[in-house]
């Protein structure tokens, strides 16, 4: 292998690359992978996601917030663990919290806008599920195992276009 | 069928073939696509600054845009510069809107042990010492972290790559033709540099 020092000169940029280049690439790579990996089952998620039978026509957006309600709870031992996410999509919004029920398992409460009568799959490891929205578009699942979650909204009972949406897998 | 690694098996190619009979109806073929891009899209989001379980959204997100828009993608050998355009331009939408909601939840979960548990792994911007192997390494994160922020970017992405790959790749984050490969280019000549004037790393590679 060659000396680190640019050569004296031409413009060390304008020169080949080398094999020393290579080794610097290859400690930069086993460093990032040492310092900042790849979730090791991110992989694996992402492939479950697009296992999906389904066709749909948007992938809705996903925010993470806490409550702040919750946040600021000062009694710890009472307090219940609760996250609210965000979807949107060009066809509709929904906000959905997240709220441990009892050993492992958490309750979830949505609201989809546009209101109206719909199903919602719920896609899990394991077992999958589907609730319905009723007219002010709310729907409720409880008693779901903890694990991650895939959303699947459908068209309203009154919508003519209406493709599905789908949501990233999400934790619970 | 497709030979083996028709392009030569670098991951641009390997993603290529993988693409190619994913739209010849090979189902498994997709998931082949994901396990060999998915660390490129990681690094790609992580360098926009996004936290952990953000990029782990957008990544995922990218790629449920790929399987809804494969029809649309003309030529299989851009599915990898489609991928990482896609990953930048989400990761930033993502971290405008988000930035602050992470930094407050962070503040909280980092209060409560048993929130923390259940996280992702949760990864300071600056890792602790005790993630290096050793001292060189650690020097390294900071002659890293010492580039401008496009040339880090550069470099943290293509180290995941394949020298036949560099250019397309360059490409596709928005760099200067001729940024990297066949020459060196101006970032990885700014890392030689910063190397070279440092005493853990003199010598090291000679």
């Amino acid at each position: 292998m060659t000396d680190l020092t640019p050569h004296g000169g031409s413009d060390p940029a304008d020169a080949p690359l080398d094999a020393t280049d290579q080794a610097v690439l290859a400690e930069v790579a086993t460093m990032l992978d040492d310092v900042d990996p790849v979730p090791a089952d991110l992989v694996e998620r992402v492939q479950f996601a697009l296992a999906l039978d389904a066709m749909y026509d948007e992938v809705a957006q996903m925010t993470r917030m806490l409550d702040d309600a919750l946040a600021v709870r000062t009694d710890l031992a009472d307090a219940v663990r609760t996250e609210t996410l965000t979807f949107s999509a060009e066809r509709l919004t929904a906000m959905v919290t997240i709220s441990a029920s009892g050993p492992g398992q958490v309750r979830i409460d949505g609201w989809v806008t546009p209101a109206g009568v719909r199903r919602v799959s719920l896609r899990m490891q394991g077992s999958d599920r589907e609730v319905t929205c009723d007219e002010s578009g709310r729907f409720v699942a409880a008693g779901v195992r903890e694990g991650f979650v895939q959303l699947i909204f459908h068209p309203t009972d009154t919508e003519d276009d209406g493709g599905l949406v789908v949501t990233p897998l999400f934790k619970l | 069928m497709i030979a083996a690694h028709p392009e030569g098996g670098t991951l641009v190619g390997r993603a290529t073939d993988a693409f190619t009979r994913y739209r010849a109806g090979e189902r498994s073929a997709l998931d082949e696509l994901v396990e060999t891009v998915t660390p490129l899209l990681w690094r790609t989001v992580r360098e926009t600054g996004l936290d952990t379980s953000a990029a782990e959204d957008v990544v995922q997100t990218v790629w449920l845009s790929l399987l809804r828009k494969a029809e649309t993608i003309r030529d299989p050998h851009s599915v990898v510069k489609w991928l990482i355009i896609s990953a930048r331009r989400e990761a930033w939408r993502v971290s405008k809107r988000v930035r602050t909601d992470v930094v407050r939840t962070a503040a909280v979960f980092g209060v409560d042990a048993e929130e923390t548990l259940d996280l992702p792994d949760q990864r300071e911007s600056l890792p602790e010492e005790t993630v290096f192997r050793d001292e060189q390494q650690r020097q390294l994160w900071h002659h890293v972290q010492e580039l401008p922020a496009r040339c880090r970017q550069l470099i943290s992405v293509i180290a995941f790559a394949d020298r036949p790959d560099y250019s397309l790749i360059a490409e596709s984050l928005g760099m200067p033709v001729g940024s990297i490969g066949p020459t060196r280019g101006r970032c990885l000549a700014k890392l030689r540099g910063l190397l070279a004037g440092d005493p853990h790393w003199e010598g090291q590679l000679s």
